[in-house]
């Protein structure tokens, strides 16, 4: 009788009602729809660090993680064979990174000089789409003079393809070593850091340039389904141990990409805030509506307790109303939250008018952004919404246990 | 036959402050109302009719006395107990008719049956004589804006009686209907009183009321200034 009673009171105001619904329904919408779309985005972010930088596991010098010395280096040894014999890898990404100047005829600037294996990375990392080539072509396997460079970059030194430039970097034996390389190709990315500062070369030619044979920075682990991280990351933590007075650790990219990991994390408390802020004022709507409710209400309350309804029954009849627009708001909220979801899932939403830098943390980041579904946070969203219904409802239904029965119907 | 007294009130009072005074609303009472009796509580406005209902009903609690309902003491029980009271041992009708404008004629009478927590495959054999008795029970399922006065007044007497209370109080029952509606309710209530052994506790200054009353109450300024009984 109490169910029935609350929602007939539910309906008997019906615009209230539904302007309380609706409250309800517009919060879980934003908030389901906001996170689906932070999921999408952390994991299109995830998906390109992992692809252009760390992979899912990192083979790196311990101090690299910390501090990106030219020194911290790593045998190359014959780990690529070894880690491609693994079942979930799709590829092995070897680095170097080394701080260089380049100058030309006309200027110098200060570089990151990427030595890539070039073959395998093209078109598999995010950096090095074809698309972002502006001109000229990727440096050939064996051509170690061969070199792609930014678009500001060939611009500022006066560089066009087929123009030669100079690259200076301290050598593994601490002097200055210094080699020739030729533009092959420019890039135009969107990313200020890569179009402006950043040489790309095959990977020998980069071990060349500081007198590093077979040694890297890094060696990218990309696997073919970040659900094989934890098992293969223990696998190549296990054959790194006894390399590990030498420094060689492996990490997860969790490790080897604190900014991304800081900047999801700081991205998910910010919509944590607003969450709980569209959560207080929602809340407020409620027990306005509910206090208006159980005002207009009085004498009904009065005769019920009167007729022999005990003051908790009064109480769970206020919370009945509350659950059912809790119910009702959620479901309303959800189905609209998943259509769109699943719309922008497939065909994604375009920020490319607004978003100039097209990297974050050091990560590329696409402009189109797909959202993604994340059952533990719809989940979560909605309990909170209903907990935030219930709460709100409390003060409506103490107010309306107190309503004394032969003041309210005189 | 030994009597039984279901209302013992001794030395009853109810004062309100009014700002600087105060009411007397029921001063100094005593009263012993007995099983199936069919009793009015007369006098003019303000003389604390009302007041003495609700405070037998157990919707008020006396300044000062005590009011004994089949021998419980009301100002020792809880509210919750009160409640209790209320639901199990007392019907109430009131002059607005008091209705939950929600639920329909049945769902209004099964109320009480859900309250008292009666299993819900005997609601339909409880409430359907009922309402045939009172000649509404083709109006079951239709909302109180949808009926007469008089109808939603009946479905105020059939939502007391159906929880087989000791006490109905009846509170001006007839003062919002017209006399040949009011003859007919007042003619039920006394039938039911003769047939169901209900006692009957009204407040009015309905002649008619006054009139068919076996006991009459006279209340002056919340004092009783004349008990008359009739056989």
């Amino acid at each position: 009788m109490l169910m029935k009673l609350g929602w007939r009171n539910l309906k008997r105001n019906f615009w209230r009602s539904l302007v309380s619904v609706m409250g309800i329904a517009g919060s879980v919408f934003i908030c389901v729809f906001l996170d689906n779309l932070q999921t999408g985005s952390y994991r299109q972010f995830v998906r390109n660090g992992v692809r252009s930088a760390s992979g899912h596991i990192t083979l790196t010098h311990q101090k690299y993680l910390t501090q990106k010395e030219t020194e911290y280096r790593i045998k190359l040894s014959d780990w690529e064979n070894r880690i491609y014999a693994l079942d979930n890898v799709e590829r092995v990404s070897p680095r170097l990174t080394i701080p260089a100047l380049a100058r030309s005829s006309r200027n110098s600037e200060g570089v990151a000089l990427l030595g890539l294996r070039l073959s395998k990375d093209i078109d598999q990392n995010p950096l090095l789409k074809s698309e972002f080539l502006k001109e000229g072509s990727w440096p050939r396997p064996g051509k170690k003079k061969d070199a792609v460079i930014g678009n500001d970059l060939a611009k500022y030194l006066g560089l066009k393809i087929g123009r030669k430039f100079v690259v200076m970097a301290q050598g593994s034996d601490g002097e200055v070593t210094s080699k020739l390389l030729k533009v092959r190709g420019i890039l135009r990315t969107g990313m200020r850091l890569i179009d402006r500062n950043t040489v790309i070369t095959q990977l020998e030619s980069a071990q060349d340039l500081i007198k590093a044979p077979n040694e890297v920075h890094e060696i990218a682990v990309l696997l073919k389904d970040n659900i094989h991280l934890s098992n293969e990351l223990k696998r190549l933590q296990d054959w790194v141990l006894p390399d590990h007075e030498s420094g060689l650790r492996a990490v997860s990219w969790r490790e080897s990409l604190p900014q991304l990991v800081s900047l999801i994390q700081l991205d998910r408390y910010n919509g944590m805030l607003m969450a709980t802020f569209l959560l207080i004022i929602v809340g407020i709507g409620l027990i306005n509506s509910l206090v208006m409710s159980v005002m207009e209400r009085k004498r009904e309350i009065g005769l019920l307790q009167a007729l022999g309804l005990k003051s908790i029954a009064v109480q769970k009849m206020i919370f009945v109303e509350g659950l059912f627009m809790a119910i009702i708001g959620n479901l309303i909220g959800l189905i609209f939250a998943i259509l769109l979801s699943l719309y922008t899932s497939t065909y994604g939403i375009d920020f490319s008018e607004m978003v100039r830098e097209a990297s974050v943390a050091g990560v590329t980041i696409d402009t189109v952004v797909y959202t993604a579904w994340n059952p533990t946070g719809t989940l979560t969203i909605c309990i909170i919404m209903t907990v935030t219904t219930l709460l709100a409802s409390w003060y409506p239904a103490r107010m309306a246990a107190k309503v004394q029965p032969a003041k309210a119907m005189s | 036959m030994q009597t039984q007294t279901i209302v013992q009130l001794e030395q009853v009072s109810r004062h309100y402050q009014d700002g600087q005074s105060v009411v007397h609303a029921v001063d100094c009472v005593d009263l012993d109302i007995n099983k199936a009796e069919f009793a009015v509580l007369s006098g003019p406005s303000g003389s604390g009719k009302t007041t003495m209902l609700n405070l037998i009903g157990g919707l008020d609690i006396p300044s000062m006395g005590r009011i004994k309902i089949e021998n419980q003491i009301t100002s020792d029980l809880s509210q919750n107990q009160l409640t209790e009271l209320r639901l199990q041992r007392i019907g109430f009708v009131f002059q607005a008719y008091n209705l939950l404008p929600v639920l329909t004629v049945y769902e209004n009478v099964q109320l009480i049956l859900q309250f008292q927590k009666v299993d819900s495959e005997k609601h339909e054999e409880l409430i359907v004589p009922l309402l045939r008795d009172l000649e509404i029970l083709d109006l079951r399922d239709r909302f109180p804006a949808q009926l007469s006065g008089g109808q939603q007044q009946r479905v105020a007497v059939a939502r007391a009686l159906c929880g087989k209370p000791a006490l109905i109080l009846a509170d001006e029952p007839t003062a919002n209907l017209d006399s040949s509606t009011s003859a007919n309710l007042l003619s039920l209530m006394r039938r039911l009183n003769q047939e169901q052994d209900v006692t009957f506790l009204f407040s009015s200054h309905d002649p008619d009321v006054v009139d068919i009353a076996k006991r009459v109450i006279h209340m002056k300024d919340g004092k009783i200034h004349e008990d008359i009984h009739r056989d």
